[in-house]
C-alpha cells in the first residue's frame, strides 16, 4: 500500500491519507483492523523516510502525518496510542519514559535485530573485529557516514548492540557516561 | 349460528357502525346443553349487534356468529367446583334468512305491532282493527308500539291462553301464580305456550339454546355487557324498554317523592334533605356528562362524514375531476388529494379495543387491531415505522380511549407470536421500530444505501432521512447497520458524522 519515494526531500503520502474516515477511529472491528495496519505501515514509512525515531504522542498528533491540513482532519491522541500499541505488539516500537504513561515511544522503523546484523556485518567487512569502538564513533564517526546506521539515535543503537552482546558477537564496556560506552566486536 | 368473515388478523370483520363491546377468550359452546366439540375453545367477541365466536384452532373454518336480535332470553349460571360459569342464550331460530330483520322492522311499523291505547291503556294485540278493542277509540299514530315481550312483562296479555285455569275451581289465574287465588289449590304449570306473533312472521319458530361456557372466567363482565348490548339494541329497534331478562327486576324509584316532605322536622326530614342534595348532585353530574356524550356523538358523526369524503375521493370520478381541474399541474393536485386522503384515513378506528372490553386477551387483541391499522401505514413509509410515531398515530386514531405506552409496547411484542404481518425490532441503540419483514429487510436497506453513496457521495444521517423520508433516528440506525456490516465507514469531524463507502475493507479484499 505505502509507496515511499526514495528521492530525498518530500514524503509521498499514500492515497488513503486524503480519505477523511482515515482519521476517525472506526467502530467496526474489522474495518478498524485494516485501518490500524494502514496507519502502522504509514508511520514506519514516514519515520524511515525522515529517519526519525522518538515520538511524543501529544505533539505528534498535531503534525504530519497524523494531521492533514488539506482536508482538515487529524488523529485523536487516544487513537494514535492504540495504533502505537499495535506497533509495540509487532515489535516495531517501544514505550519510553514512565512505565504506565504511554506518552512517548520509540519507533523502530527497522527492528534492532536487523540493525544488529547490519552493524556486525559492517564491522566484519571493515576488519574492526576485536577493536574497541565508542558508540559515538559508531553513530557519528567519519567512518560510518555512508552507512545506514549513521546518525542512529543512541538508545536504538544500544538496544541493537545489547542484542549482539547477547548473541556473543560483541562486548560492551561501560565508560563514565553514556557517550563513553565502548564496544568490541567478535567475528 | 352463521359463518363469519374474519380479517387477516383473525378478528371478525365489523359492519359499519358495529362496535366491539367485550372480548373473552377460552370460551366453549354448548348446543342445547350438549357440549359442542367443534367449538370448544375460542375467543368470543360481543359487538353491538352480534356475538362472534372465533375458534382457537381453525378460526377460518369454525368461527360462527349469532345476531343479537335472535336472542330471546338469556341467563347467567355461575360456576361451581368443576363447572365453569355459563351464559345461556335462548335463540329464535330463523327458518328463512331474513326473518328476524323482518320481524323487527314489522314490529317497528305502526300498523301491525301491539299497541297501547292512549285512552284506556289497554294493550291491543296487532294493528288489524285500527281501534281499541276495549273502548273503541281509534288508534292514534303516536300510540306507543310494544314488543311482544314487553306485553308479557307488563302482564297484559289477557288472552285466555295466557292464563292458567285452576284444575279445582276453574278460576283463570295469572300465569305467575303458584296457587289458585280463589281456592288456594295447586296450579299445574304447563310449559309456556308459544304466543302467536300477530304479523304471522315468526309463527312456528323453533327454539334452541346456546350456552357459552367461560373456562377462564370473565362471565359476569360479559353478561353485564351482553345485557347492555341487548337492551340498547331493542331500544334502537323501536321498543320502549328492556325485554325478557329473566333476572332483571323492575327499577323502583324509592326516594325523590316530594309528597313525603309534608311532615316538618324529625329524622325523616333530615334524611330526605340529604337525599335531596344527593339527587341535585346527580342531576348536575348527569347534565355535565350529557355534554360529553354529545361530544362523542358529534365525533362519531364527523368520523362518518370523513369516511364519506374518503370514499368519494377514492372513486375514479373524483380523481378524473382532479386531473382535469385547470390552473395547477396534475401532479400537484394529485399529491394534495393523496395527502388529504391520508388525513382522512388516519381519522378513526371505529371500535377500539380497550382493557374493559378485552380483559385477559387485551394485549393480543390490541396487537391484532394495531396490525390491522398499521399495515397500510408501514408499507407506505418504506416498511419501517419508529415505535413512537406509530404510538402517536394509533392514539390519534383511537380518539378518546387512549392506550398506555407500556400496553402498546407489550402488544407490539406479540406480533410475531401471533403470526401477524409485522414485527417489533429493537436496534442495538435501544430504538424500537415496527417493521414489515418483507419490505424492510436489512439486505434491501443496505443495497439502497449503497446506491445512494455511490451516486451522491458521503452520506449524513440527515441526508438519508430526507432521501428515505424517515425519522432521523431511524436513518441513523440504518447507517450504523451498514457500518456494522462493513459497508460504510465513518468520518467524525466538527461538521458531524459522515459515512463514506468503506474503502479500507474494499482495498483489503482486493489485495
Amino acid at each position: 500500500m505505502t509507496s515511499v519515494s526514495e528521492t530525498v526531500t518530500t514524503f509521498e503520502f499514500p492515497e488513503i491519507h486524503n480519505f477523511p474516515p482515515f482519521f476517525t477511529r472506526q467502530p467496526n472491528e474489522d474495518t478498524w483492523k485494516v485501518q490500524r495496519q494502514l496507519w502502522c505501515d504509514l508511520i514506519l514509512a514516514f519515520y524511515k523516510h525522515n529517519r526519525l525515531s522518538l515520538m511524543p504522542l501529544a505533539e505528534a498528533a498535531t503534525e504530519s502525518p497524523f494531521s492533514n491540513r488539506q482536508i482538515h482532519r487529524s488523529l485523536q491522541v487516544d487513537t494514535l496510542r492504540e495504533i502505537i500499541e499495535e506497533l509495540v505488539r509487532q515489535g516495531h516500537a517501544v514505550w519510553t519514559g514512565p512505565k504506565n504513561a504511554k506518552d512517548t515511544c520509540m519507533v523502530y522503523w527497522r527492528k534492532p535485530e536487523v540493525w544488529a546484523n547490519i552493524i556486525h556485518m559492517w564491522a566484519c567487512e571493515h576488519s574492526l573485529c576485536n577493536t574497541v569502538l565508542t558508540l559515538y564513533e559508531l553513530a557519528n564517526g567519519d567512518d560510518t557516514v555512508k552507512q545506514e546506521f549513521h546518525g542512529l539515535d543512541l538508545s536504538t543503537l544500544r538496544r541493537s548492540l545489547e542484542i549482539l552482546q547477547s548473541q556473543g558477537k560483541a562486548q560492551m564496556f561501560a565508560g563514565t557516561s553514556d557517550d563513553d560506552m565502548g564496544i568490541k566486536f567478535f567475528s | 349460528m352463521e359463518p363469519v368473515e374474519l380479517a387477516p388478523t383473525l378478528r371478525p370483520l365489523l359492519e359499519s357502525g358495529e362496535k366491539i363491546i367485550c372480548i373473552q377468550n377460552k370460551v366453549g359452546l354448548y348446543r342445547d346443553s350438549v357440549r359442542d366439540e367443534e367449538h370448544d375453545n375460542g375467543t368470543v367477541y360481543l359487538t353491538s349487534s352480534r356475538i362472534v365466536y372465533v375458534d382457537q384452532q381453525l378460526p377460518r373454518e369454525r368461527s360462527v356468529a349469532l345476531h343479537l336480535s335472535r336472542v330471546e332470553r338469556w341467563s347467567l349460571h355461575s360456576g361451581f367446583l368443576y363447572t365453569s360459569a355459563k351464559i345461556c342464550l335462548h335463540i329464535r331460530a330463523a327458518s328463512s334468512s331474513n326473518r328476524i330483520q323482518a320481524s323487527l322492522s314489522v314490529a317497528a311499523s305502526p300498523t301491525s305491532a301491539n299497541w297501547k291505547c292512549v285512552i284506556c291503556d289497554y294493550v291491543n294485540r296487532g294493528g288489524g282493527l285500527g281501534k281499541c278493542v276495549l273502548c273503541g277509540v281509534r288508534r292514534q299514530d303516536d300510540s306507543p308500539d310494544l314488543g311482544i315481550d314487553k306485553c308479557r312483562e307488563l302482564n297484559v296479555l289477557n288472552d285466555a291462553e295466557q292464563q292458567i285455569s285452576c284444575p279445582t275451581c276453574t278460576f283463570d289465574n295469572h300465569t305467575s301464580m303458584e296457587r289458585c287465588e280463589m281456592c288456594d289449590g295447586e296450579l299445574r304449570h304447563l310449559p309456556p305456550k308459544q304466543t302467536d306473533d300477530v304479523g304471522g312472521i315468526v309463527q312456528h319458530e323453533q327454539r334452541m339454546a346456546v350456552k357459552l361456557s367461560f373456562r377462564a372466567g370473565g362471565s359476569s363482565l360479559f353478561y353485564a355487557a351482553l345485557k347492555g348490548a341487548l337492551s340498547s339494541l331493542l331500544q334502537d329497534s323501536g321498543s320502549l324498554a328492556t325485554v325478557g331478562d329473566t333476572q332483571s327486576a323492575p327499577v323502583v324509584e324509592v326516594w325523590p317523592h316530594r309528597e313525603r316532605q309534608t311532615t316538618a322536622g324529625g329524622i325523616s326530614t333530615i334524611v330526605s334533605a340529604a337525599h335531596e342534595t344527593g339527587r341535585a348532585r346527580d342531576v348536575r353530574l348527569k347534565s355535565a356528562f350529557l355534554d360529553l356524550d354529545a361530544l362523542t356523538t358529534m365525533a362519531n358523526e364527523i368520523v362518518g362524514m370523513a369516511e364519506h369524503i374518503a370514499t368519494q375521493l377514492n372513486s375514479p370520478a373524483a380523481s378524473k375531476l382532479h386531473k382535469t381541474g385547470g390552473g395547477e399541474s396534475d401532479e400537484d393536485s394529485a399529491a394534495r388529494v393523496d395527502a388529504f386522503r391520508q388525513y382522512v384515513l388516519d381519522l378513526g378506528i371505529e371500535s377500539p379495543v380497550t382493557k374493559d372490553t378485552a380483559g385477559a386477551v387485551f394485549h393480543e387483541e390490541l396487537a391484532r387491531e394495531l396490525c390491522d391499522y398499521l399495515e397500510n401505514y408501514v408499507s407506505q413509509s418504506g416498511g419501517t415505522v419508529a415505535l413512537v410515531d406509530a404510538y402517536c398515530l394509533y392514539n390519534r386514531a383511537r380518539e378518546f380511549t387512549l392506550v398506555y405506552p407500556s400496553d402498546f409496547v407489550q402488544a407490539c411484542g406479540m406480533f410475531e407470536k401471533l403470526g401477524l404481518g409485522l414485527r417489533l425490532r429493537e436496534y442495538p441503540s435501544g430504538l424500537l421500530a415496527i417493521e414489515d419483514p418483507g419490505s424492510a429487510s436489512d439486505a434491501l436497506i443496505a443495497s439502497r444505501i449503497d446506491s445512494y453513496v455511490q451516486s451522491f457521495g458521503p452520506l449524513t444521517a440527515n441526508g438519508l432521512a430526507a432521501m428515505d423520508d424517515c425519522p432521523l433516528t431511524l436513518a441513523e440506525e440504518r447507517l450504523w447497520l451498514c457500518e456494522r456490516n462493513g459497508q460504510l465507514c465513518r468520518d467524525e469531524s466538527i461538521e458531524g458524522v459522515r459515512f463514506y463507502s468503506n474503502i479500507f475493507v474494499q482495498a483489503n479484499n482486493n489485495k
